[in-house]
């Protein structure tokens, strides 16, 4: 997938800006506040109508506007063009219009437009909480499988569905035995989904992350992933089927059944999976240098486009936000360098563009977007 | 804002209590109606008054209607052993245009919603039950959403004792559209759905 233009309206300090990207990397640079992430948040609302950064829709409203717009125009890899347009006015749903549909909603663009996105921020997910990981296979898998987006959605509302009737009883020791049952069933069934999911997608997954691991250090240091999904006990080499998975989960309600009612919530279930980073046999959330660290998540994120690009068979975009102020010079040029064998379209935020710039001899590939207070100077 | 009336100003706070409509078009409505003549508002008035004064629910499937029991409850030409068990009034509608459907209804009014505090006495629950004895076979038609899909299977735990047919409306592949533009999550939902053939 490339973009070739993106259209934003009145999205945070942008006013209405026409934005030309370059099909191979693209470098957005500007003091603080410029407005440089922005341009990324355009791309990945446009993907997954989110921005990657917790925050409300109003929020991105520009200041004293009622609405903000992006729109993107882009290519297939088989060159075929798709457009989509995200329209929020304040109060009311997102619009989302592209070239698939009118009205669409955010599961229906999912993993249209694949994207692969690295802030300093998900530096949590090698030694952040198990939320954090959680969090980074849900957004891998939802763009892989719409099978997985819809079962994840609907576990997330039985569970507070769940939560709700348990959590009634705590309070008014009253319970519909027959609602709370229903809704445990569909709870084991959509959460049943989602582990076999998650088991299938670690299996695929390692090895693009061993790949990469080993392309970004030139080391013979050995990394693992492992699954660790709530509740179930599993051998780590033979298949798991989901009726297995089901089997288990029932045992562990039927198990937690009491507690579950003094506590008033749900006590089980792959809301509370986690995933095990092992770097030389040692856990990498204890083990790991500073510098491990940041292979892990770099690797991590390549494994993902990698991944992405063969499960959905479109080349991801990939968006760096400012990584290259957290990495040293040698990392940095690395990891560029393996940016440009992957013939992905990228965008990077930068605050010191020559620095940059220094790194790279042919710089013929390179189109430089400045910004200064959320207008485009060049 | 004082260079409109007050009138008009609670005209388009009423009209703007309507579903899906906004401010905006609140106003037009209002200042349609102050272009039309005299006679249009009485008559609008009247139908509104009549619709909330004539029509109520029937005391058997609670549809709307005008005269009770409503007519596809009191029609001799209707199977009285099927009953379709609905969320809304206008899901009858829907069902009616198919003119498939033979069947007696059944408006639930609702669904079941733990998380809002929408319990099965909030709903026509108790009444579907009361109706059961010269019942054969229930269909549920509500909508495919969790909220739906945990009252349909909820009811069906409550009403199994009675022995009648249980089922479901299906869901899947809409018709006309092709397995090859439809996604895995809706094809693998319709697998689990299929039927013997």
């Amino acid at each position: 997938m490339k973009i070739h233009k993106i259209h934003i309206v009145n999205l945070r300090n942008h006013a209405d800006n026409l934005i030309e990207l370059s099909p191979s990397t693209n470098i957005i640079h500007g003091s603080n506040g410029s407005g440089k992430t922005t341009i990324l948040e355009s791309v990945a609302l446009a993907s997954h109508s989110k921005s990657f950064q917790p925050t409300d829709d109003k929020n991105l409203i520009r200041w004293a506007e009622n609405r903000y717009f992006v729109n993107v125009f882009a290519d297939y890899d088989m060159d075929i063009a798709y457009e989509i347009s995200i329209n929020y006015n304040r109060g009311s749903r997102k619009q989302i219009n592209s070239s698939k549909g009118e009205n669409l909603y955010p599961k229906d663009i999912i993993g249209e437009m694949p994207i692969v996105i690295l802030t300093p921020d998900y530096k949590a997910i090698t030694f952040g909480s198990p939320q954090d990981r959680r969090q980074f296979i849900d957004t891998v898998l939802s763009q892989a499988s719409k099978y997985y987006v819809d079962a994840i959605l609907k576990q997330k509302k039985y569970l507070k569905h769940r939560n709700a009737i348990l959590g009634q009883f705590a309070r008014e020791h009253r319970i519909d035995e027959k609602l709370l049952a229903t809704a445990t069933d569909f709870f084991i069934s959509y959460s049943s989904d989602v582990i076999y999911k998650r088991f299938q997608f670690i299996n695929e997954f390692i090895p693009f992350f061993k790949q990469s691991y080993a392309e970004i250090t030139d080391s013979a240091e050995l990394v693992e992933l492992k699954y660790k999904p709530d509740s179930i006990e599993f051998n780590q080499f033979s298949k798991m089927e989901k009726s297995e998975i089901s089997e288990q989960l029932v045992k562990a309600s039927k198990n937690l059944y009491q507690n579950e009612l003094r506590r008033g919530t749900t006590l089980f279930g792959p809301q509370k999976d986690d995933i095990d980073i092992f770097i030389n046999q040692g856990l990498a959330k204890d083990a790991a240098s500073q510098g491990q660290h940041k292979s892990l998540l770099i690797s991590l994120k390549f494994a993902e486009f990698e991944f992405l690009k063969t499960v959905v068979r479109e080349t991801p975009i990939i968006l760096l936000d400012d990584i290259f102020s957290e990495l040293d010079a040698a990392r940095s040029q690395k990891v560029l360098e393996l940016l440009l064998t992957k013939n992905a379209q990228t965008l990077i935020t930068v605050t010191e563009p020559d620095k940059f710039l220094n790194w790279q001899k042919d710089k013929s590939n390179f189109k430089i977007i400045s910004l200064s207070e959320g207008r485009i100077v060049t | 804002m004082n260079y409109t009336s007050e009138s008009i100003e609670k005209a388009i706070e009423i009209f703007s209590s309507f579903p899906s409509i906004g401010k905006k078009t609140a106003q037009r409505l209002t200042y349609f109606l102050l272009r039309q003549d005299d006679s249009f508002a009485e008559k609008m008035s009247k139908v509104i008054i009549d619709l909330k004064h004539n029509v109520r629910f029937c005391s058997i499937c609670f549809n709307y209607t005008e005269r009770d029991p409503c007519p596809i409850c009191s029609s001799t030409k209707r199977d009285r052993s099927i009953l379709c068990v609905v969320e809304e009034p206008n899901d009858v509608v829907s069902i009616e245009k198919t003119n498939d459907f033979y069947g007696l209804y059944h408006v639930l009014h609702g669904v079941m919603n733990p998380l809002e505090g929408i319990s099965q006495d909030d709903i026509k629950v108790v009444e579907l039950i009361s109706r059961l004895h010269d019942v054969e076979e229930v269909i549920f038609a509500l909508n495919p959403s969790v909220e739906g899909e945990l009252t349909t299977h909820y009811i069906a735990k409550l009403i199994k004792p009675f022995g009648v047919k249980i089922s479901r409306i299906a869901s899947g592949v809409p018709m006309g559209s092709s397995l090859e533009f439809s996604d895995d999550a809706t094809i693998a939902r319709a697998l689990e759905g299929r039927i013997a053939i």
